[in-house]
């Protein structure tokens, strides 16, 4: 008790470094949220997608047939290339030419060189 | 008019010879820092690669958003505060092989130069860089590692960081590229 009341500003201190500490590291080492539990701003058909002029980086679901497929990705509509994490590997085993799927993934941009837009991080929501 | 015919005739035909290899998932990884308690680093599996086999042309695109960082936050401060990817969302690098000849490249690695002009944050550096050919099944394995200035590109470093952030940038490129149907 005594050694509490004497050392009670240190003690008082240290809590509140050590919490800060904590939540420091947690903002630091924060986990990225996972594609499955963001937020789509579109949902749509190939031709919405394109006309709606999309910003980069953003969170996409889309409905469209594959015109290719590759190893460990899809091309939709010849003009969308479609790349998934390892981890989906086994989900999108049975895709082939011509499904009709409904995916979410991340639109990260127009590639002037394959001059097709690009999809990443890509989870497969239905296969038909 | 045969003449014309025999023109368009072989315009068209060295179009088609001209084979391409290309890569969408080409892997390209950097290293910004000394060996400190968190190292800065990032790798970009999405990278895309074209090389022209009949010229050695080669042109690589990458989005700056697509490197992955294991901590999110260093992530976030190098798309946001040095790369500013929302105005510049890619780098580009279009060059030559030089000396290159699909016929002569081995199933062991070879050195080969790269000239080309190597775009970041909008801004264009003439460079020159050596890199390892070999042949694959079906393609080509293109492997390069090369230091670039930040200062080259208006990256900035502040200060307060400029012990953890190294002026000098190690890039390092691996693409298994294949022909390009």
């Amino acid at each position: 008790m005594i050694f509490l009341k004497n050392y009670k500003r240190s003690l008082l201190a240290l809590g509140t470094l050590m919490i800060s500490l904590w939540f420091l590291i947690n903002y630091a080492y924060k986990k990225e949220v996972p594609v499955s539990e963001k937020v789509a701003i579109f949902s749509g058909e190939i031709s919405g997608f394109i006309n709606a002029n999309i910003a980069e980086n953003s969170v996409v679901v889309l409905k469209a047939s594959v015109t290719a497929v590759r190893n460990k990705e899809l091309v939709l509509g010849s003009v969308i290339s479609v790349q998934y994490l390892e981890s989906e590997s086994q989900n999108f085993l049975d895709v082939e030419k011509g499904d009709l799927v409904l995916l979410k993934g991340i639109y990260l941009g127009y590639d002037d060189l394959f001059e097709e837009y690009k999809l990443i991080n890509c989870i497969l929501l239905d296969d038909e | 008019m045969k003449f014309r015919f025999l023109f368009c005739f072989l315009f068209v035909t060295s179009i088609l010879s001209a084979q391409k290899y290309a890569t969408r998932s080409g892997k390209t990884s950097f290293i910004g820092s000394e060996e400190t308690f968190e190292q800065i680093k990032a790798v970009n599996n999405v990278s895309t690669a074209i090389v022209d086999s009949s010229s050695g042309d080669i042109a690589i695109l990458l989005f700056i958003s697509a490197f992955d960082f294991e901590i999110s936050l260093m992530q976030e401060h190098f798309n946001e505060n040095y790369m500013d990817s929302s105005k510049y969302p890619k780098a580009t690098f279009s060059g030559n092989i030089q000396n290159f000849s699909l016929e002569e490249l081995l199933d062991s690695e070879k050195d080969y130069k790269i000239l080309g002009v190597l775009t970041i944050r909008g801004i264009e550096k003439n460079v020159s860089v050596s890199c390892r050919l070999k042949k694959i099944s079906k393609g080509l394995s293109l492997k390069t590692n090369f230091n670039v200035s930040a200062s080259d590109f208006d990256i900035k470093i502040p200060k307060v960081v400029r012990n953890k952030i190294s002026q000098e940038i190690n890039i390092i490129a691996e693409y298994d590229l294949f022909e390009k149907l």
